[in-house]
């Protein structure tokens, strides 16, 4: 007989749903700081204190879902979820870990549209708004430095910055086209030497 | 159909659009939101966008929870709702069946490639972001100094968003308090 591909956990070390739920709304509620935060926080309760998973479990999620398009944080809860309960996991998980801070979203969209226009709220958030600026100067740098690793990567950077500014492509247009440029670049050069593109 | 729930579609399908272009992590959705929301929908202006950001860094969780601020903003409770669910749902479909073991998606050699071109062109539609909201927000000497020493303290500490964007706004009350 041949053995299933192993992909949930055997049953004796599956948590219940209930328990899961309360664990991803902490986890949700404390996850500050990205996906250095959150890597450290899942380790520390759902590895070491719960014991529902290895680290190595925990390295393999952020590892499969950082190709995949959207946001890391939510894609290696799903990923976990469905490796502790499968389809319920991954809405139990999935949901309580966003709870507490779409919430948090949903509540400061309220008070925006409700204060923003008073004289002493718009000042504060005119500093607001102008950290971001630095923010964002640096999280772009930091996105360059890992994704931009040869000279395709620099040309499809430089051409969607100046196709956006100049002449106001559609952003979306821009980031399908490179990709599919970059599939054809795969498909042409791939084949002869499988190990060159792969960095 | 009802113009009301044709806001809310399109609110769902623009969000499901952006969350799979979001190639390289969170912050990819920026540009897109940016773009979708303020130019081509006039959902919000470019300040309430840039304070989404902010709000979006400062609270726990990933950034692309501002999709329930802009949602928000454009159509209410339901616009909040359909916007995140539009944002989330697809995403954690595609990292459920990367679990799941589907054919190894998450190693699929197109999937590799395309992300490969896709990301590096979000790094130079971030920077054509940066651009935008800098020619927005930083009018001034005070926020200028703001914008700078936030972005040293960025690059040089770790300090955590939340008491970094904390400060910008204090400091923002502040000047406007000593200034006018």
């Amino acid at each position: 007989m041949t053995q299933p591909r192993r992909t949930t956990l055997p049953n004796q070390s599956r948590p219940r749903l209930r328990e899961m739920g309360r664990a991803f709304l902490a986890i949700g509620a404390l996850a500050f700081g990205g996906q250095s935060g959150l890597l450290a926080l899942l380790n520390r309760d759902l590895a070491e204190r719960r014991g529902w998973l290895g680290e190595k479990d925990i390295t393999e999620a952020f590892t499969y879902v950082q190709l995949l398009p959207g946001a890391v944080v939510v894609q290696v809860v799903a990923y976990l979820g469905w490796k502790l309960r499968g389809a319920r996991g991954v809405i139990v998980a999935t949901v309580a870990f966003l709870l507490p801070s779409l919430l948090t979203m949903l509540a400061l969209g309220v008070a925006y549209q409700r204060i923003a226009s008073l004289a002493g709220v718009r000042a504060a958030l005119n500093g607001l708004t102008a950290a971001v600026v630095g923010l964002i100067a640096v999280a772009t740098w930091k996105q360059g430095r890992k994704t931009i690793t040869g000279n395709f990567a620099l040309l499809a950077a430089v051409a969607a910055c100046a196709a956006s500014l100049q002449w106001h492509v559609n952003p979306a247009l821009l980031v399908v086209t490179a990709g599919l440029l970059s599939v054809a670049r795969e498909a042409f050069t791939g084949k002869r030497k499988p190990e060159a593109t792969r960095s | 159909m009802n113009s009301d729930v044709a806001l809310l579609w399109t609110l769902f399908w623009q969000f499901a659009v952006i969350s799979l272009l979001a190639f390289g992590g969170g912050q990819a959705v920026l540009p897109l939101i940016e773009r979708v929301s303020v130019a081509q929908r006039g959902w919000t202006t470019t300040e309430a966008f840039t304070s989404g950001v902010g709000f979006g860094y400062m609270i726990p969780g990933p950034v692309t929870t501002m999709a329930t601020f802009i949602g928000y903003l454009a159509g209410g409770l339901p616009g909040a709702l359909a916007a995140t669910l539009g944002m989330f749902l697809a995403p954690t479909l595609l990292a459920a069946f990367a679990a799941a073991g589907v054919e190894r998606l998450a190693d699929n050699r197109w999937i590799r490639a395309f992300g490969a071109g896709a990301a590096p062109a979000v790094v130079g539609l971030l920077v054509a972001t940066f651009w935008n909201i800098a020619r927005h927000t930083v009018t001034s000497w005070p926020t200028g100094l703001i914008a700078l020493a936030a972005l040293l303290l960025v690059a040089r500490t770790k300090i955590q968003p939340l008491w970094l964007l904390l400060g910008g706004a204090a400091l923002g009350g502040a000047a406007s308090a000593l200034g006018s």
